[in-house]
Parts: structure tokens; sequence; C-alpha cells
């Protein structure tokens, strides 16, 4: 190319760069007008216009030689016929592997979704730690209270122990807890004795109360409070209540110690005898 | 459990998003191979890869162009990784040979030359074309797109479109016009041995 031509060209650069949006009608309307008229007036324009306008053509023959219509109105692209056999054979093959239940393709889970379904299952157990376990707890019931009732339970389907006592001056004494029995009308103290809950010493006071048997169990305070469930109602109520089975408990503090009184009988019987 | 004429979700979004354009991928992918089988594999693998990836896809009028760009990726893969590389074309030494040819030319011979060639022979030129030129080319002048869905489509400035259409023609025109001047001298040639002969 000589100077001439080169300079020609550089100074065409911005018009030959719009030839081929020229020619495919991508130029607005004004754009194109302007266009049109450097046209009809630059030979090496119309010269680059002929070759692109040769091209897109030859191109185009080529696209349409063995085309048809595309179904798709939306995205009016032609289609080559030739080409929908090998479209078909593809959507075999992918019928085959993407749906067929048996050679399902699963999207492989990326690794942060695996970490977060492990951290939810983390979530949920502490979850269900906190939340179930005092409901678990609660179901279990208190041990303390669990061993006053099984002990009378064997009490009132036997005997009364042969070493009872009425001296609850000396049991007090002896188990070092303060014990006051309880009088009232329709009580009858039977005896005294020393005995064990939850592997500490504790005293029973028996009574006869409308021809039933009813226990007190007065344990330390220590062993009293163990429990928050006791000690939430106490702090609540003044007292704790439960059933277990048949029988009734009610469970009140006393001096560094704790009472309670089992027996088959309504609960607010036996929170009257107490009073 | 899956019941007749019941299809999972997943499955309902490939249908309709993904298979009304499966030819289309189908004709891109022979387009820039030449080869049927390995145009099938690749758009089956395309497929596949639009299956697993099919919750980014959020709307329906997207899902063509974002299929293309899947092909096109496999396409790109293949030939880096398994397919012999393109012979590098010199681009800037055809270009100046197209300009100096429309500086000095009188119209027609090129036309004419442009028209006699063969369409295996086009298509086989076409693929020589490095491929950010081929494409632009083959999606507009082979497959009718407009200049701003190939610039969707391809995420290029309608600016790259423009100048890459109309040099990815340039490109071909030299490389049609020098195939013909080829053929012409081993015409030539063959005439001049065969009255050797004689």
């Amino acid at each position: 190319m000589s100077d001439h031509d080169r300079r020609e060209h550089e100074a065409h650069a911005g018009w030959l760069e719009r030839v081929a949006p020229y020619l495919d009608d991508e130029l607005a309307p004004d754009e194109r007008r302007t266009m049109a008229h450097h046209l009809s007036a630059c030979e090496l324009c119309r010269r680059e216009l002929s070759r692109q306008q040769a091209v897109s053509q030859r191109l185009g023959r080529l696209g349409s030689a063995s085309h048809t219509a595309s179904p798709s109105a939306a995205h009016p692209v032609a289609q080559p016929a030739g080409h929908a056999a090998s479209a078909e054979a593809v959507e075999r093959r992918l019928r085959h592997r993407l749906f067929s239940p048996a050679q399902r393709r699963v999207a492989p889970r990326p690794l942060w979704g695996w970490m977060g379904w492990g951290l939810a299952a983390v979530q949920a157990c502490v979850l269900a730690v906190v939340l179930g376990w005092p409901s678990w707890q609660a179901r279990q019931g208190v041990p303390m209270v669990r061993d006053a009732v099984a002990d009378y339970r064997q009490l009132v389907a036997g005997e009364l122990p042969g070493h009872t006592t009425r001296d609850t001056a000396a049991l007090a004494r002896t188990l070092a807890l303060p014990l006051e029995v309880i009088e009232g009308p329709g009580v009858e103290f039977l005896g005294a004795w020393p005995t064990a809950l939850q592997g500490q010493p504790a005293a029973a006071l028996a009574y006869r109360v409308e021809a039933r048997t009813v226990v007190q169990y007065v344990v330390s305070g220590p062993l009293f409070f163990n429990r928050a469930s006791v000690r939430d109602a106490v702090a609540r109520q003044g007292r704790y209540v439960a059933h277990l089975g048949d029988q009734a408990v009610v469970g009140w503090p006393g001096d560094n110690a704790g009472s309670l009184l089992v027996g088959e009988l309504p609960t607010d019987r036996l929170e009257r005898l107490r009073l | 459990m899956r019941f007749l004429g019941h299809f999972s979700s997943r499955e309902r979004r490939y249908r309709r998003l993904v298979q009304p354009h499966v030819t289309h991928l189908v004709h891109i992918a022979m387009q820039r191979t030449g080869e049927a089988a390995l145009a099938e594999d690749l758009v089956q693998e395309s497929c596949i890869m639009a299956w697993e990836k099919l919750e980014g896809l959020r709307s329906a009028e997207a899902s063509r162009a974002w299929l293309v760009r899947i092909l096109l990726r496999q396409v790109a893969d293949h030939r880096r990784t398994r397919a012999r590389r393109q012979a590098l074309l010199p681009i800037t030494d055809i270009e100046e040979t197209h300009w100096q040819a429309i500086a000095g030319e009188a119209p027609g011979p090129f036309e004419e030359a442009v028209a006699a060639q063969s369409d295996s022979r086009v298509a086989a030129l076409l693929r020589r074309l490095p491929d950010d030129f081929a494409i632009v080319v083959e999606l507009h002048d082979l497959m009718g797109y407009r200049y701003r869905e190939i610039a969707e489509t391809l995420e290029l400035p309608l600016g790259t479109v423009t100048s890459r259409l109309a040099r990815g023609r340039r490109l071909l025109a030299a490389l049609l016009v020098d195939e013909q001047e080829e053929a012409s001298e081993r015409d030539a040639v063959g005439d001049e041995g065969e009255r050797h002969h004689e």
C-alpha cells in the first residue's frame, strides 16, 4: 500500500467501520442517511461495501442451502434440516442419561451446600438437647421423689418396719434432721424410723389418715433442693406437688431440711395435712 | 415415585428452557467443528452441563444465549485439550492485502471469485478463521442473529461485535481469493503438464 493509499485508508477508517453495519441495516436512520450520502461519493467505501456484501451473500447461501424455517417463532433463526437428525440423536441419548430414573444424573451438591446441611444438623441436635432435656428430665421425675414413692409402695404392700419409734426427738438427734410430727383432726401418728433416700439419711414418719397410710419423709436441705424443678416449684408456689401413679406427693421446705408427704390421697388433702 | 405424565421440577425446566434449542446448538456445533459425531458429543455435554446448572438460569428469554455460551466453551475446551490447534493466520498481512485490493481493483472479479467457491470450501475456510471472528460471522451471516443478539449471547460490547464481523468477513474474503488463485494456478500447472505429455 502506497503512502497515499495508507493516508486515504486512515482518513476513511471511521467510514469503513460503518460499512458493515450499513450493509446489515444496523445503523440509526440519520446515520444511515449520512453513510449513504458518503458512499455516493466514495469509491473506496463502495468497494469495501461490495466485498462485505459478496461475502455476506455467499455465507447466506451457505446457510440457506439446507435450511428450513425454525420451529420457534420467537427466534426466527434458520435451522438446517440436515442437522435435525443429529439433534434428534442427541435428544434421544440425553433422555436416556437425564430422565431415565436408573441413570438420572443428580447435580453435584457444592461443598458449601453439604457444609450448610452439616451445620443445620448440628444446630438441630443442640436445639433438641437444649429443649428436650428439661422435659425428658421432668418425665423421668425427681430421683428423691421416685425413691420416696418406691419406699412408700413397699411399705403399704407390707407392714410397718419393726423398729419404729415415737421418740422423734431422739431420732431427730440421731439423723441431725429437724422432725416435726404432723398433728390434726383425723391424723394418727403411727411411728417414725430412719431410712435412706438417694443414699442419704432420711426419717420416715407414718400416719393414718382416712384409713390410709401416709408417710412423711424428711430429708436434708441439700437433697431436697437438689433438683431445679423442686427449687422452681417451691420458689413459685411454696410447695412441690407431683403424681406418680396412684400416689400423690407434696413437698415443702423446712429448717435446713425438706419434707415429702406421700400418700394415696388427693394432693389438696395432703396439703391441708401439713397446715 | 413417578406417575404417568409427571415430571420433576428440574425435568420440566429442562424441557422448557433447554430442549427447544438443541437443534440450534447442533447447527452451531456442526459449523464450528465440521464433524457430525463430534458436534453431537459437544452438544450432549453442553446439555448435561446445562442440566446440572439449571438453577443458575433465571429467565427463559436468556436460555438460548446461555446455552450457546456453554456450547462455545465446550468447543474451545475441546480444541484446547484434544483437537489440533488452529493454524495461526497472519491477520495483519491479510488485512493489508485486502486494503490494497479494494484500493486498486475494479468491481467484478472478486464477487465472481467468491460466488464460484463451493459450499464445502467456504465452510472449511470459515473454520480457519480465528474463533473470535468466526463465531460472530457465523451467528450473523449463517444463522441470522442481529448485532444486539450476538452482543448478548457472547457478552461482548456492540462495537466489538461490529468490528469482529467486518474483520471476519475481510479475512474470509482474502482466504477465498487466495484459494481461488491457488486453484487457478493448480489448473494451469495441470494443463501445462498435460501439454508436455502430449
